[in-house]
């Protein structure tokens, strides 16, 4: 089996297990009181909104955010940082993608996530660990692994899109994933041209991320991706597109990956963009 | 793992179309279990983590659905649901308390 562009992004369980004295474990979840009920030992946790969105515009935290962000949790710019969370890293991914926007070189996803822990039959406690606040240094934010609106406008039709979220969502069937209420952006379908790539297609049943050669065959041979295109993956609100940056950012080595955090629920509010429609049930006259 | 029923919501029932259910273990909400849903292609759609009460819920469109569930000690089973617009089926697992404890 080849190895990953990257294979350091990832860490084992049995890995994590091994080294739980020695990094900072932070879970990120979607459901947000999982983490309460019962975590991994020694982890502390990012709350994805309140605590990696600002609280009053619709952008992600900022440097200054991020960097007392870290220094609550205890986290020191120098320090091996492991990520992990439910639904297979959705959230975990997202905020690997926040720490590489920061410039943390030391990061790494739990490869399988919290569901590969739990099924093997690992220890969880609801023990919060203690904590030394520390002074944190950030990077000027990494404008070259983000996409944002006006550059998205300006790509329909010229950069690769891969949009992420399901066929029903891609279709224009569904405005959110069939496990989450059903509100979100003005208009659904998708971005024109966008290649449909479910973040699932990634993955294996015990969220561990597909071989090698099994990505190659997804992305490169089925949809045409090349390495070199200036490729933009989005879903609804960024989170599983990072699943998929990280897929081709780090695990297939593609060096001009951009997340579009905006992602449908911007797009699919704005005024006057084009938006294609396949589930054309949803044309009213 | 015993896939133990699948009911349609009562007839005044006003909600979403819903897939929802409850895993049990020994008569009590069974927690930490996932619950995947795939559509008819067998496509992954979604996946949740049952919550202290046992609980999951999907909210898919009118169609047919396959609800696979997994737990620790190589636990598994599926059930296959045909949904109606506006129909929220229940469906109930109970976990074989010696396949959750292998």
């Amino acid at each position: 089996m080849g190895e990953y562009a990257n294979p350091n992004a990832l860490v084992s369980t049995q890995w994590v297990a091994d080294h739980l004295d020695s990094i900072k474990l932070v879970e990120v979840d979607e459901d947000t009181e999982a983490y309460e009920r019962g975590h991994i030992p020694t982890a502390s946790s990012f709350h994805w909104r309140n605590e990696l969105q600002d609280p009053v515009r619709r952008d992600f935290v900022t440097k200054e955010q991020f960097e007392a962000l870290a220094g609550r949790k205890g986290i020191g710019q120098d320090d091996t940082v492991v990520l992990y969370g439910g639904n297979n890293n959705w959230f975990a991914a997202y905020a690997y993608w926040y720490f590489k926007v920061y410039g943390h070189g030391n990061v790494h996803l739990m490869n399988g996530g919290r569901k590969k822990w739990e099924l093997e039959g690992r220890e969880l406690t609801a023990a919060k660990p203690a904590v030394s606040a520390t002074t944190y240094t950030a990077q000027p934010a990494d404008s070259s692994i983000r996409a944002l609106r006006d550059e998205v406008i300006a790509s329909v039709g010229v950069k690769p899109m891969v949009d992420v979220r399901s066929p029903d969502e891609f279709s224009g069937k569904l405005a959110a994933p069939a496990h989450l209420p059903q509100e979100q952006a003005q208009r659904k379908g998708h971005i024109p041209g966008a290649k449909n790539v479910p973040w699932s297609k990634a993955a294996n049943e015990d969220g561990t991320f597909k071989s090698l050669e099994e990505l190659k065959e997804l992305y490169q041979v089925e949809q045409g991706l090349l390495p070199q295109d200036e490729t933009i993956a989005y879903c609804r609100i960024g989170e599983r597109s990072s699943h998929t940056w990280f897929v081709l950012q780090e695990l297939l080595g593609f060096p001009k990956v951009k997340n579009y955090d905006g992602s449908w629920t911007e797009y699919g509010s704005l005024v006057g963009v084009p938006i294609e429609l396949d589930y054309k049930e949803e044309v009213t006259a | 793992m015993t896939y133990t029923g699948c009911a349609t919501a009562p007839a005044d029932y006003v909600g979403p179309t819903a897939i929802r259910g409850v895993v049990t273990k020994d008569g009590q909400p069974f927690e930490g279990g996932y619950v995947r849903l795939r559509g008819s292609q067998d496509e992954f759609v979604a996946e949740i983590r049952t919550d202290p009460s046992g609980q999951f819920q999907f909210f898919p469109v009118a169609g047919t659905w396959t609800v696979i569930f997994i737990a620790p000690g190589d636990v598994r089973d599926e059930a296959t649901v045909s949904l109606q617009d506006g129909e929220a089926v229940d469906l109930t697992f109970e976990v074989a308390a010696r396949a959750a404890t292998a």
